[in-house]
C-alpha cells in the first residue's frame, strides 16, 4: 500500500491524537502551567503518578510527540491541499472562485500557523526576574530567578541592564490589584537610559524584548543581624513568600544563619502594610530550641543573647517576566489571514449555494 | 437585580416559555396560527432582555458577561437574535422556535439559580479586545446551538418532517437540513476562531501571555477543532448523515461546556464574577 502524506484518513489520525492529548492535558496537571486541573494527580496516584512522568504526560505541550503531531499536520495539510487544489483547479481552471480562494488562504494559514509555533519554540526566550525595589540585574542567567531556552535560541538579541525602581499597587472597587512597576532600563546596543512601566494589563516592549508583570507581587524588608561586636551577620532584603490562605494572601518566609545555627522566620502584619504602620511577627530559632517569638514594627530592633536583629525598612517586590518571541508576529498574521480565509470561504459557499438555487 | 430588572428578566422567562408552548400546541393540535404567536412573544422576549442588558450596561459600566450569570443572559440574547435573523432571511424555519425557545427557557432556569449580583470590571480587564472576545463566544456558541438543533429536527426523521410540513408550510425541508447545519458550523467556525485569537490577544494585555492553555482556552480550542473534525468529516469523507448529526449535538455539548461548566470543575484565571 502506498503512503500519501497528505491523505485525509492521516489527516483525521493526527486530529484525532491532537485532540486526545489535549483532553489529556485538561485532566492531568500539567507543569509549568496554571495549577488549575481538578485531581490532584501526584497524591492521588503515588509512586504510580512516575508512569505519567515517564509518558511525558504531565508536559504534554514540551514533549517531542507533540511537536511531531504538529509537524506531520503541517506536511499533510501541505500535501493534501496541493493535490485537493490541483484537481479543482483540473475542473475549474481557477482557485478564484470566493469559496475556492478562502479554503486555500485558510489552510495556507493554518501551515503558516504550525510552522510559526515550532520556529517560536525553537528560538524563544522566556526568562523571570524576582526583583525587589531598587534592586539592578543583567540579562546573564544567573541573574534571572528562572528561564526558558528554545533549542536554537542565540545571543544575537544583546544584553541590557534593568533596574526596578518601585512597586505602585492601585486597588480598584473590585477584588483585584492593579500593579504597575516603574522600570529603568539600559540596552548594549542603545548607550541611552530609559525608563518605562510594566502594568498588570500592559507589558513594557523594547525592540523585540517584552518585559511582563509576573502577576505576583510580596513584601521584602531589610533584615540586620549584627552581633556584640557590630560585625553584620545578615543584612538584606528578605523577599516573602506571597501565599493564599483562607485569611487572605500570608507573606511570610525564613532565613538560615548557619554560623549560629540560627532560623528566622519573618510574616508581615497585617495585609495592607504599606498602608499604614507596618509590623511583623518574628520567630527565632535554634534547633529546636524558640529563642524569640513576638511582633516588632519597621524601625525597631531586639536582643537575642549577644545579637541584634532589626528591620529598618520595608520594600515590595515583583516577578517581571522577559519574553524574545521573534516569530508571534507570523503567528498573529496567520491566525486573521487564516480566518478572513474563513470567512471569505463560508461566503463564497453561501453565494454559490443561492445561485444553484436560482 | 432591582424591582425593574426583575419584572423585565421574568417576564423575559415567561416569554420564552410561553414561546415553546405556543409551538408545542401548535405542532400537536396543528394551529399554524399560533406560530404567529409564538413568534411575537420570542421577539418580546429578545425585546426584554435587550433592555435588561442595556439597563445593567448603565448600572455596572460594562457590558453584562462579567459574571456567570451575565455570560447567560448574553448567551441567550445571541441565541435569539441569530434565531430572529435566520427567521428574517428564511421563512422556513418557524420550528427552529421550539429548540431555540426550550434552550433559553433553561438557560433563563439556570440563571435564575445564580446570583444575579453585578461585579464592576477590574482595572487590569477593561479592554476592547474583552468586548470582542466575550461578544463571539457567546455569537459563535448561539451558532453551534442552531446547527445542533438543525441536527435534532433531522434526527426525527424524514417521515416526521413531512408529518409537520403539512401543518406548516413554514417548516423546513428535510432534504435542506444537511446544508444548513454544514452552514452554520462554518459560520461558529469563523465566529469562534475570532473569539479565540481575541481572547489570546486580550490575554497578552491582561495576563501577559497570549496563549496559557488554561482550562477555558483549552476546552474552546478542542471544540474548535472537534468542529474542524466533524466539517472535514462531512465534506471529505461523506460521512453517514445521521452519525455526522450526532457528532454535531456532541461538539455543541463541549461549546457548553467550555462557557459555562469548566469554572465548576476548574480552577481558572477566566472564572467569572
Amino acid at each position: 500500500m502506498r503512503f500519501n502524506p497528505g491523505s485525509m484518513k492521516l489527516a483525521f489520525s493526527l486530529l484525532a491524537i491532537l485532540l486526545v492529548l489535549m483532553v489529556l492535558s485538561a485532566i492531568i496537571p500539567q507543569q509549568g502551567l496554571a495549577d488549575s486541573q481538578m485531581i490532584d494527580w501526584p497524591s492521588a496516584l503515588g509512586d504510580k503518578y512516575a508512569i505519567i512522568e515517564n509518558l511525558g504526560l504531565d508536559r504534554i505541550y514540551y514533549t517531542p510527540t507533540f511537536f511531531i503531531v504538529l509537524g506531520l499536520m503541517g506536511i499533510n495539510i501541505a500535501f493534501g491541499n496541493i493535490r485537493r487544489f490541483r484537481a479543482i483547479y483540473k475542473t475549474e481552471k481557477s482557485l478564484l472562485k470566493l469559496r475556492h480562494l478562502g479554503s486555500v488562504v485558510f489552510h495556507l494559514s493554518l501551515l503558516l500557523i504550525m510552522g510559526a509555533v515550532i520556529l517560536n519554540y525553537l528560538y524563544k526566550y522566556d526568562g523571570v526576574y524576582a526583583l525587589t525595589e531598587g534592586q539592578s540585574v543583567s540579562d546573564r542567567p544567573e541573574d534571572y530567578f528562572r528561564e526558558f531556552k528554545g533549542p536554537l535560541y542565540g545571543e544575537k538579541y544583546g544584553s541590557f541592564d534593568l533596574k526596578l525602581d518601585a512597586i505602585n499597587v492601585k486597588e480598584d472597587s473590585t477584588a483585584d490589584q492593579t500593579v504597575v512597576a516603574n522600570v529603568t532600563l539600559q540596552t548594549s546596543s542603545d548607550s541611552e537610559v530609559r525608563s518605562g512601566a510594566i502594568s498588570t494589563n500592559r507589558p513594557h516592549k523594547y525592540q523585540d524584548i517584552e518585559f511582563h508583570y509576573g502577576q505576583i507581587t510580596g513584601y521584602s524588608p531589610e533584615l540586620i543581624v549584627s552581633d556584640s561586636a557590630r560585625q553584620k551577620l545578615f543584612r538584606g532584603f528578605v523577599r516573602l513568600a506571597a501565599r493564599p490562605s483562607d485569611d487572605g494572601i500570608i507573606h511570610s518566609d525564613f532565613i538560615n544563619i548557619p554560623e549560629r545555627n540560627l532560623r528566622i522566620e519573618l510574616e508581615v502584619l497585617p495585609a495592607e502594610p504599606m498602608a499604614g504602620p507596618v509590623s511583623y511577627k518574628v520567630s527565632v530559632a535554634a534547633g529546636m530550641e524558640t529563642l524569640y517569638d513576638g511582633d516588632i514594627i519597621t524601625g525597631e530592633s531586639f536582643q537575642v543573647d549577644d545579637l541584634t536583629i532589626s528591620i529598618p525598612r520595608l520594600r515590595r517586590w515583583c516577578y517581571i517576566d522577559v519574553v524574545r518571541s521573534p516569530f508571534l508576529n507570523l503567528i498573529f498574521i496567520g491566525f486573521w489571514t487564516g480566518l478572513t480565509g474563513l470567512a471569505a470561504g463560508v461566503i463564497g459557499r453561501t453565494v454559490n449555494a443561492r445561485g444553484r438555487k436560482k | 437585580m432591582n424591582g425593574g430588572e426583575s419584572i423585565l428578566y421574568w417576564t423575559a422567562a415567561l416569554c420564552t416559555a410561553v414561546t415553546f408552548f405556543l409551538t408545542i400546541v401548535s405542532l400537536v393540535f396543528k394551529k399554524t396560527t399560533l406560530f404567529t404567536s409564538a413568534r411575537a412573544t420570542i421577539v418580546a422576549a429578545f425585546v426584554l432582555i435587550t433592555i435588561f442588558g442595556i439597563s445593567r450596561w448603565i448600572e455596572w459600566g460594562h457590558p453584562p458577561f462579567v459574571t456567570l450569570f451575565e455570560s447567560m443572559i448574553t448567551s441567550i440574547w445571541f441565541l435569539l437574535l441569530m434565531y430572529l435573523m435566520v427567521s428574517y432571511f428564511s421563512r422556513k424555519t418557524v420550528i427552529l422556535l421550539l429548540p431555540v425557545s426550550l434552550a433559553a427557557m433553561l438557560l433563563m432556569g439556570w440563571s435564575a439559580s445564580l446570583s444575579s449580583e453585578g461585579s464592576p470590571l477590574s482595572e487590569a480587564l477593561t479592554n476592547t479586545w474583552l468586548f470582542i472576545h466575550a461578544s463571539f463566544a457567546t455569537a459563535g456558541a448561539s451558532a453551534f446551538l442552531i446547527a445542533a438543533s438543525f441536527s435534532v429536527l433531522f434526527l426525527m426523521g424524514k417521515d416526521r418532517m413531512e408529518r409537520m410540513q403539512t401543518i406548516s408550510a413554514q417548516v423546513p425541508d428535510y432534504s435542506d437540513l444537511p446544508r444548513s447545519i454544514l452552514n452554520f458550523l462554518l459560520f461558529g467556525l469563523v465566529l469562534w476562531g475570532v473569539m479565540i485569537v481575541s481572547g489570546s490577544i486580550w490575554a497578552h494585555t491582561a495576563w501577559g501571555r497570549y496563549w496559557a492553555w488554561d482550562p477555558i482556552e483549552l476546552w474552546s480550542l478542542i471544540s474548535w477543532l472537534l468542529y474542524g473534525v466533524v466539517v472535514h468529516a462531512r465534506l471529505a469523507f461523506k460521512l453517514p448523515l445521521r452519525v455526522f448529526c450526532w457528532l454535531t449535538i456532541a461538539a455543541a455539548l463541549t461549546v457548553a461546556f467550555s462557557l459555562w461548566g469548566v469554572g465548576y470543575l476548574y480552577k481558572t484565571i477566566h472564572s467569572y464574577g
